[in-house]
């Protein structure tokens, strides 16, 4: 959907990343390593938008698989989310990316009726927001903490067309 | 881009939004095209306490904000509604692309100041006839795909 690559800020993640194979120094066993060595914090914080964003999409997913009248409108959301999430997992070294998946057990229920269940997928983007913005400001790379800041710019602009009422804070 | 300097050209930006909203405005019928007049004094004053707080931010770092230019060049002539509209989101455009720049040069609160704000300018594109955007804000390099 999107046809663009924000090449300078995924860059910006994956090259902060120094983690080494051994995850420790020479001469020290590995059984010392409390924590793997090396990784950017900005690393960490994909892997944290990389598990946001999955929930959030995953909900959509069988939102519309339970509800198919509102295929159209969440589809918008929904393809922005996937590439949102290839964006994110471009930034995660292949080292860290066991990490960067969707969790499980964090699977709402969604709601028989149809205009509940859009207002639970409405209330979950708009969850999102201030959670991808928090992580924007945490950022230590200025174009990663754009890009975040951009993905939930891009997520008002879509509640604003599914839910006008609803997209302004 | 140093967070001064970024400050600095957001402020640039909205002297810019606010001179072109007071234009648009006066151009607009507020009997004629009630919503679209009132999209417009809603933005030309919310650009307006946005550069107001921009001044204040910049004074506070002890730093001379940078001052409004005499006249700027308008998108287009401004004459008919969609004129009008056309212009309005040209303004929102760009002034994202401004607040994104300093969502990346700044940090804390600053940062987080101006990713509301760019929040803002990107729902308020749609007001005026823009459409969803990927990453509105950040800059792109087509992939070809």
């Amino acid at each position: 959907m999107l046809g663009i690559l924000a090449a300078g800020a995924v860059a910006a993640v994956a090259g902060g990343c120094t983690t080494s194979a051994s995850g420790h120094t020479a001469g020290r066993p590995p059984a010392v390593v409390r924590r793997p060595r090396g990784v950017s914090p900005d690393v960490a914080l994909a892997v944290a938008a990389i598990a946001r964003i999955g929930i959030v999409a995953d909900l959509l997913h069988r939102t519309v698989a339970h509800h198919r009248g509102l295929r159209h409108q969440l589809a918008g959301l929904a393809a922005l989310h996937a590439a949102h999430l290839q964006l994110l997992r471009e930034a995660v070294p292949a080292d860290r990316r066991a990490a960067a998946r969707v969790p499980t057990g964090h699977r709402g229920r969604v709601p028989r009726r149809q205009q509940a269940a859009l207002a639970a997928a409405v209330q979950a983007e708009r969850d999102l927001r201030p959670q991808l913005e928090g992580l924007a400001v945490r950022a230590e790379s200025g174009e990663f903490a754009r890009l975040l800041a951009a993905m939930s710019a891009a997520v008002a602009q879509q509640l604003a067309a599914v839910a006008p009422e609803k997209a302004v804070r | 881009m140093k967070p001064l300097a970024a400050l600095q050209a957001t402020l640039a930006g909205e002297h810019a939004a606010v001179w072109i909203y007071g234009v648009l405005g006066a151009q607009s019928s507020q009997s004629r095209t009630p919503g679209l007049f009132d999209e417009l004094s809603t933005a030309y004053a919310l650009h307006r306490k946005r550069r107001d707080q921009l001044e204040v931010t910049i004074s506070g770092l002890d730093a001379q904000p940078v001052a409004a230019q005499v006249s700027y060049a308008l998108p287009n002539p401004a004459r008919t509604t969609a004129q009008l509209r056309a212009a309005a989101l040209q303004v929102e455009q760009r002034l994202a692309d401004v607040y994104g720049q300093q969502v990346q040069s700044t940090t804390h609160a600053q940062r987080r100041w101006a990713i509301a704000a760019l929040d803002d300018c990107a729902v308020r594109q749609l007001g005026f006839g823009g459409s969803p955007t990927g990453l509105p804000g950040m800059p792109i390099t087509a992939t070809g795909g």
